[in-house]
């Protein structure tokens, strides 16, 4: 991808960044943005303050492939307090945050019939597809944006929640239905956030990309990522199908 | 490495942007290794051998067959000078050349192992070898004790320097699926909650130095079968001593 004219890197806090979406916007975006690349169960395999990449046939050259390291931080977002440290950590990094991405997500099958799973998958989905994304953007808005309207509209500060089209359509999946409605229900609050994040110049926007890489190109949804940083609209979602890209 | 055994690696290495990685412990990652050629021939193979996977580890509920100087077919690539000298180099390790070679093979639902650190002895006959590596002889003597099987053989003990995990013959994972290889920071941590994982991506692979403090382990596969080519090169005890004292060797539980 291009580095656009900018002149200075902005400044992204990305959750999942070990996923798939958020491994492939750390390798693809890394020298646009500084990343505090937030993971769980593993780092994205990117050069980070911990990682570097090797040539196991060269061990001991260094590689241009180390500029632009990402600042990974490990983290159990549904800890308590861990989302409050992972926000310090980026401000005492960075000194500001210009965007959030909510990659982090979980898709668990649960058929509705076994009552007991379904209602574990359905509060832990809600809890990680659709609270935490909430939890976060308020408290960046919080501990960074609240007194500062001004610049953040100078810097086009935002939030992109990163749903799927599962939350748009009802598919034929029937162990889907809880990470569907927890994807449905991160759709309506990302508009409902954007409403009350306009006072404070803060844009809040939902990118809802079908099956990747299977269906659509990862690389696709990182791309759309970037145009909506880059644009200016508030309170959309940006849909994303295998044949067509679509603002609702 | 010599430039012709560096020619032959990078003809079928498809991937040479490895990931070393501090945490929690010093480890390199690959994703894509070997060329779609070189990967589906070593698939095959593992396939092949896969019906001899008789015997059992308790300790870590898999299956295992063990690679033997007589092996013939892609999967001795591993047991190359060329492949061997990569790895040591990649680790920085100073090698006996005695390698373990095996193939693991845990069933759908085995259950979660527990974070060691592999630091263990392990038991060689030494035989005459051209390239330098001399393979472990389970039909010979036992690996881990040392017990000869064979008359007039002297089996010598080395410790474990560095260990190999190539993740092959598997399902398309998913996460949830489980199987990884769990990285911790302590012995003592819940083998489920690891610092981080690695997912059994086929063509992917885990390599580290053994040490005191190289805690990893299985997590149970809930849905798949999860298939691994494993691996260790060796040093010498003095070594081992030297630098983490005679006690850290950990002696396998019998």
């Amino acid at each position: 991808m291009k580095a656009r004219q900018r002149s200075a890197k902005r400044i992204c806090l990305l959750t999942g960044a070990g996923g798939t979406l958020g491994a492939a916007f750390c390798r693809m975006c890394r020298h646009m943005y500084n990343i505090v690349a937030v993971y769980r169960n593993r780092p994205p395999p990117v050069p980070s303050q911990r990682q570097r990449h090797v040539d196991p046939l060269r061990p001991r050259t260094r590689l241009g492939e180390d500029h632009h390291p990402v600042y990974e931080v490990h983290a159990d977002l549904t800890h308590a307090g861990e989302i409050e440290r992972v926000v310090d950590i980026a401000l005492a990094r960075f000194g500001s945050i210009d965007l959030v991405i909510n990659a982090a997500g979980i898709a668990l099958d649960a058929p509705f019939l076994d009552t007991g799973r379904f209602e574990a998958s359905w509060l832990q989905q809600l809890q990680v597809n659709a609270t935490l994304p909430m939890k976060i953007a308020v408290t960046v808005l919080n501990e960074a944006w609240r007194d500062r309207p001004a610049e953040n509209r100078r810097r086009n500060r935002n939030v992109i929640n990163i749903s799927s089209t599962s939350g748009l359509f009802v598919y034929s999946r029937p162990v889907r239905g809880a990470y569907a409605a927890s994807k449905a229900a991160l759709n309506f609050l990302s508009c409902h956030l954007a409403t009350e994040f306009v006072r404070f110049g803060v844009r809040v926007n939902t990118v809802a990309p079908t099956t990747f890489p299977t269906l659509i190109p990862t690389e696709r949804v990182v791309k759309a990522i970037v145009g909506v940083d880059d644009g200016a609209l508030t309170g959309r979602v940006l849909m994303l199908n295998a044949r067509s890209t679509r603002m609702l | 490495m010599t430039p012709a055994a560096v020619n032959r690696l990078d003809s079928i290495l498809l991937n040479r942007n490895w990931i070393w990685s501090r945490h929690p412990f010093p480890h390199v990652s690959a994703t894509d290794v070997f060329t779609a050629d070189a990967y589906r021939a070593f698939e095959q193979a593992f396939f092949t051998m896969s019906a001899r996977m008789s015997s059992y580890l308790p300790q870590h509920d898999t299956h295992g067959t063990t690679i033997t100087p007589g092996a013939r077919g892609p999967l001795t690539f591993f047991a190359s000078r060329a492949w061997h000298d990569l790895l040591a180099g990649l680790l920085g390790i100073r090698s006996t050349g005695h390698v373990n070679l095996g193939l693991h093979h845990h069933r759908p639902g085995s259950a979660n192992g527990f974070p060691h650190n592999d630091l263990n002895p392990g038991w060689f006959v030494d035989y005459r070898s051209e390239s330098g590596i001399v393979l472990a002889q389970p039909d010979v003597c036992s690996y881990t004790t040392g017990e000869a099987h064979v008359t007039d053989t002297a089996p010598r003990r080395v410790i474990r320097a560095c260990a190999l995990i190539f993740y092959i013959a598997n399902p398309r994972w998913r996460c949830g699926d489980g199987g990884e290889t769990g990285l911790y920071k302590r012995a003592t941590d819940e083998p489920a909650q690891p610092y981080c994982s690695i997912p059994p991506i086929n063509n992917s692979l885990l390599a580290f130095e053994c040490t005191p403090y190289s805690f990893h382990g299985f997590i149970r596969n809930a849905r798949s079968q999860r298939n691994s080519l494993i691996m260790w090169l060796h040093r010498e005890e003095s070594e081992v001593t030297r630098r983490w004292g005679g006690d850290a060797i950990v002696n396998y539980r019998v």
